[in-house]
């Protein structure tokens, strides 16, 4: 039947299911795979399996998954996240306060060790989930020596548990960066600045 | 002839720590919880002081150190040169301890002796193994 172009519309194609594809040469040509030879398809060649082969299925490379993975974000009846979420965690700066009394104990090295310092709590803070509400970095005279120290208080908003596991953590990184400082570096960590967090 | 007193006989500082908290009721006056406090710290700063290690380390001290601060300053350098944290948990009590002994207007001492006494209580028995 030869059918026109016209007499064809686009919509009717579509809506025409296909029919169903081969699966095998046999299904192909209707004959019996086992009396089909290659001669059928390339002259003078050997006898070959014409069904189709086999596909196993590709292996995972990665580790199987203990649990289904948090959808990071809420979303609503349409697959889409609801308006307002965000893709990221909330990230709140945290204020680090000077006291007008530390600035002048604040000189460059002391700098060079207060920025790595903080990003040490940070980051100790957001494993252990722990929520500083603040920063600060004042001095500390002790009047029966006479002597005047650095302080450098994070007070978080924790259990005194978890502040003190906190505190621990922090002492633990202190220790490892502490080896890959020059020496004039260490002492003034360990001679000149008290890291001390405050939970009450 | 005199001799020093045997190991057995000697003072527990942790006894401080004990006695603070039988001093610390729920009436506690503003003075006993300043003493609480004072107690606290020497519970923990006897027993480092007292410790092995931290005696050398404190004997290592570079002359410097040993010039511009005291026997509290030392020991406190010689613990965080030990362990950062322990270190910095110790000097926190002694400006808890300070605080209490000489700043008349400070405030908040249900809360400062809470802090000391927890702390004390974790920090004591840590000190004790080095």
């Amino acid at each position: 039947m030869v059918v026109g172009v016209q007499e064809v519309g686009v919509t009717d194609f579509w809506e025409e299911s296909p029919p169903p594809f081969p699966a095998t040469i046999s299904e192909l040509t209707g004959t019996p795979a086992a009396a089909q030879t290659v001669k059928d398809y390339v002259p003078g060649g050997a006898k070959v399996d014409l069904e189709p082969p086999r596909v196993r299925p590709a292996k995972s490379i990665m580790p199987p998954l203990e649990s289904e993975p948090e959808p990071l974000v809420a979303t609503s009846a349409t697959g889409w996240p609801d308006p307002g979420t965000t893709m990221f965690r909330e990230v709140r700066p945290v204020p680090v306060d000077r006291t007008r009394a530390s600035r002048a104990f604040i000189t460059d090295r002391v700098e060079s060790i207060l920025r790595p310092l903080v990003s040490i709590c940070l980051t100790q803070a957001n494993q252990g989930r722990i929520r500083i509400h603040s920063i600060e970095i004042d001095v500390f005279h002790d009047p029966e020596e006479d002597w005047d120290e650095i302080t450098f208080t994070i007070h978080v908003e924790a259990l005194p548990p978890q502040a003190l596991a906190y505190w621990d953590s922090i002492g633990r990184a202190m220790d490892r960066w502490k080896l890959f400082l020059p020496d004039y570096l260490t002492q003034i960590i360990e001679e000149r600045i008290g890291v001390h967090v405050d939970w009450t | 002839m005199l001799t020093g007193p045997s190991p057995a006989s000697r003072f527990n500082p942790s006894d401080f720590l004990s006695f603070a908290q039988s001093l610390s009721t729920a009436k506690a006056s503003e003075a006993q919880l300043r003493t609480c406090v004072g107690r606290a710290y020497y519970a923990a700063f006897l027993t480092a002081r007292g410790r092995p290690k931290v005696e050398a380390e404190v004997r290592a001290l570079p002359r410097r150190i040993r010039k511009r601060s005291g026997f509290h300053g030392r020991v406190i350098v010689a613990v965080r040169k030990i362990d950062s944290g322990m270190g910095n948990q110790l000097d926190d009590l002694r400006k808890l301890r300070v605080v209490a002994d000489y700043e008349l207007e400070a405030k908040r001492w249900p809360s400062r002796w809470k802090k000391a006494s927890f702390l004390a209580a974790r920090l004591v028995p840590k000190l004790s193994t080095l």
